[in-house]
């Protein structure tokens, strides 16, 4: 079975500092994956590779079989990113990007209205919508991104650090919106920095650690940790510190 | 309580600088009006006056309608009812800013026709014609405003809040969005009136009774506003009241992004989604289009009707052009917006090409007949009325507004028509 989304040795460097070094990472459909390291690990570089907004330097990635940077076109149209500073236009309204997002990708305008409404609501911003997006706060920005984002009815979606920003009540209002994605059949990738919130989503969790995957744990593996999110924490870290030596060497 | 803020408010429109600075801009708007005209022939004197006074008559309708309608002016929005208050309660008890008006507009400008050696008796014309429409739309503005506020004190505004749809600000507070483009058309009635009647029968509009006319129409409608206002008294606290809680309740509502105009509606998405981001990017540019085309006026001094049409319609053009460059300066954040939602940038580059072409067109093409003189002039006038609706169906992005626009317009044309003879 093909992934809906897949990367094969994705190499990127900035001044030739490598930053992801040989990256190989398929997403399940059904599933919902965690990027998890540190600062400045890769992980917001890797999610803009696999959207297809960064050109990776060597390696390829597929969505639903059509290459990033060949197939542009087919294969963004199956993914939705929300970056953690959503390019969204000031001067209009979240309902007016929706609009648009309907007309580009040809959703379907009632089911995408009514999504976003739903989402908007269990986000606690239903009648921000309508308000042009530089008059919203930082956090209702992320909030009304991640509304589009969920709304676009994708085969992938790529979402950095979702929870900054974010009060607890739309935290955990954020969490059931994307199981109901996962349940739908949607791939789901959440870079975070925050193991815990990680552990209580994830139905597999992998560790970037000095531009490598350090340690990737499928849902088996979570669930023997047993919502100890201590325990959790301290794999996660013995993992970076495995990755640093390894690449400090 | 809502009172407070508005007695705030009117403290300050009472200020002694308030009105003395009110006073020196309205005299040296007389003064550049009467420079304007000096290269003019006596002939078209009257059309020229006519066009500065509808100059000099648009900022204040203008900048109230530009404040109540644009969503980055939403702060404007929220405190309209205490400016309301301000300007009604001024009106009542002195109306010093009108006095100011009323003494500086024919002051600046005669003071500045007699100093250049203009004819005395055009001079005293002109500035009667001057006078009456920079004052009729203050006293029209006045009136209507508090006028709009009784209205909606009285909870009757049925009529105006289908019109106002949605995007505009609570419904509760939509007949104060019609007030200043109505009070633009009535208030220069009067000198349109003057204008003709110079134009038709010049003989008859003597200095003496030019004066005269003027005077007893200035101030019958400025006693009249004040006696309306007065009466009003208590349905404007009534409807400061309804303003506050419309704007504090669903506040929401108040920053509401406006609905696109319906021609806009109807295009493919990246024209959309680019012509909405065009039409609020340049909040003030309509303003400082009005500007310049009264500056222009006055520096270039044209000597035919068809030549103050070009100058008007530069600012129509100037005013799309002010909009284009909104859009470029916006380009990157809306290129990666776009893109982030799925458009593509061929289709975006050709959606600029579309909008840029559509909105500048009515402008280029009044300004090509305005060089044409005689019977074109008419035309151009028409045209002109095209150009600014369309500029302000962009700008405004609203059907019911966009049909007093047209009327604006049509009302340009007319009266330009009318001035030519």
């Amino acid at each position: 079975m093909n992934a809906p989304l897949a990367a094969r040795q994705v190499h990127k460097s900035w001044l030739d500092q490598p930053i992801l070094r040989g990256i190989d990472l398929d997403l399940a459909p059904g599933t919902i994956t965690v990027l998890l390291g540190a600062n400045g690990a890769g992980k917001s570089t890797l999610i803009r590779i696999l959207s297809g907004e960064l050109i990776a330097d060597r390696g390829a990635v597929k969505v639903d079989g059509h290459t990033l940077g060949e197939q542009d076109d087919k294969a963004r149209a199956k993914l939705a990113h929300v970056a953690q500073s959503p390019p969204l236009a000031p001067f209009l309204s979240a309902l007016e990007h929706a609009e648009a997002m309907i007309g580009w990708r040809g959703l379907d305008p009632d089911t995408t209205l009514a999504r976003l409404r739903t989402h908007a609501e269990a986000l606690q911003i239903g009648r921000a919508l309508a308000r042009p997006t530089r008059v919203l706060s930082g956090g209702m920005r992320q909030k009304a991104a991640l509304c589009l984002g969920l709304a676009a009815q994708t085969q992938v979606l790529l979402l950095d650090e979702p929870y900054t920003g974010l009060d607890i009540r739309s935290a955990l209002a954020l969490r059931q919106l994307l199981q109901a994605r996962r349940d739908e059949g949607c791939a789901i990738l959440v870079a975070s920095h925050l193991a815990e919130s990680a552990l209580a989503i994830a139905d597999r969790a992998v560790v970037l650690s000095r531009g490598q995957l350090a340690l990737d744990l499928d849902a088996a593996a979570l669930a023997a940790f047993n919502d100890d999110a201590r325990a959790f924490e301290r794999a996660v870290l013995a993992a970076m510190d495995r990755g640093d030596a390894a690449g400090g060497e | 309580m809502p009172a407070a803020p508005a007695a705030r408010q009117l403290d300050r429109a009472r200020s002694p600088l308030a009105v003395v600075g009110w006073a020196l801009a309205a005299g040296s708007y007389g003064a550049l009006a009467a420079w304007g005209l000096q290269d003019t022939a006596p002939a078209l004197w009257a059309d020229r006056a006519l066009v500065l006074a509808g100059l000099g008559a648009l900022p204040a309708p203008v900048a109230l309608l530009s404040g109540l309608t644009t969503p980055t002016h939403a702060v404007t929005r929220r405190f309209l009812g205490q400016t309301g208050a301000s300007i009604f309660s001024d009106a009542v008890r002195s109306a010093w800013l009108l006095v100011a008006t009323l003494l500086a507009v024919p002051a600046g400008f005669l003071l500045a026709s007699f100093s250049l050696g203009l004819d005395a008796v055009a001079a005293q014309r002109g500035a009667a014609v001057l006078s009456s429409g920079v004052l009729g739309a203050a006293i029209a503005s006045m009136t209507l405003l508090a006028a709009a506020m009784a209205t909606i004190a009285a909870g009757t505004q049925g009529a105006w809040r289908a019109a106002a749809g949605v995007g505009f600000g609570p419904p509760e507070v939509a007949p104060l969005l019609y007030a200043p483009a109505l009070a633009f058309l009535a208030g220069l009635i009067p000198a349109a009136l003057l204008t003709a009647l110079w134009n038709a029968a010049p003989q008859v509009l003597s200095a003496e009774r030019a004066w005269a006319a003027t005077a007893i129409v200035l101030v019958g409608s400025a006693l009249s506003a004040r006696r309306r206002c007065a009466r009003l008294a208590p349905q404007v606290h009534r409807a400061l009241l309804v303003i506050e809680q419309a704007h504090a309740t669903p506040f929401a509502l108040a920053e509401e992004a406006p609905q696109p105009p319906r021609w806009l509606a109807a295009q493919e998405t990246s024209v959309q989604f680019l012509g909405r981001a065009w039409v609020r990017r340049y909040p003030a540019s309509l303003f400082v289009s009005v500007l310049i085309a009264l500056a222009a006026t006055l520096a270039v001094g044209p000597k035919t009707a068809p030549e103050s049409v070009v100058i008007l319609c530069f600012a129509a053009t100037l005013y799309a052009g002010t909009r284009g460059l909104g859009l470029l300066l916006a380009g990157p954040e809306l290129s990666a917006a776009a893109a982030w939602l799925g458009g593509r940038s061929d289709t975006l580059r050709a959606a600029e090409r579309s909008l840029a072409l559509r909105l500048t067109t009515p402008a280029i093409t009044a300004i090509a007949a305005g060089w044409t003189s005689g019977a074109w002039g008419g035309a151009a006038a028409g045209l002109l009325g095209g150009a600014v609706t369309a500029a302000l169906l962009v700008r405004l992005g609203h059907r019911a507004v966009a049909v007093w626009a047209g009327r604006l317009g049509l009302a340009a044309a007319m009266l330009l028509v009318a001035g030519l003879g």
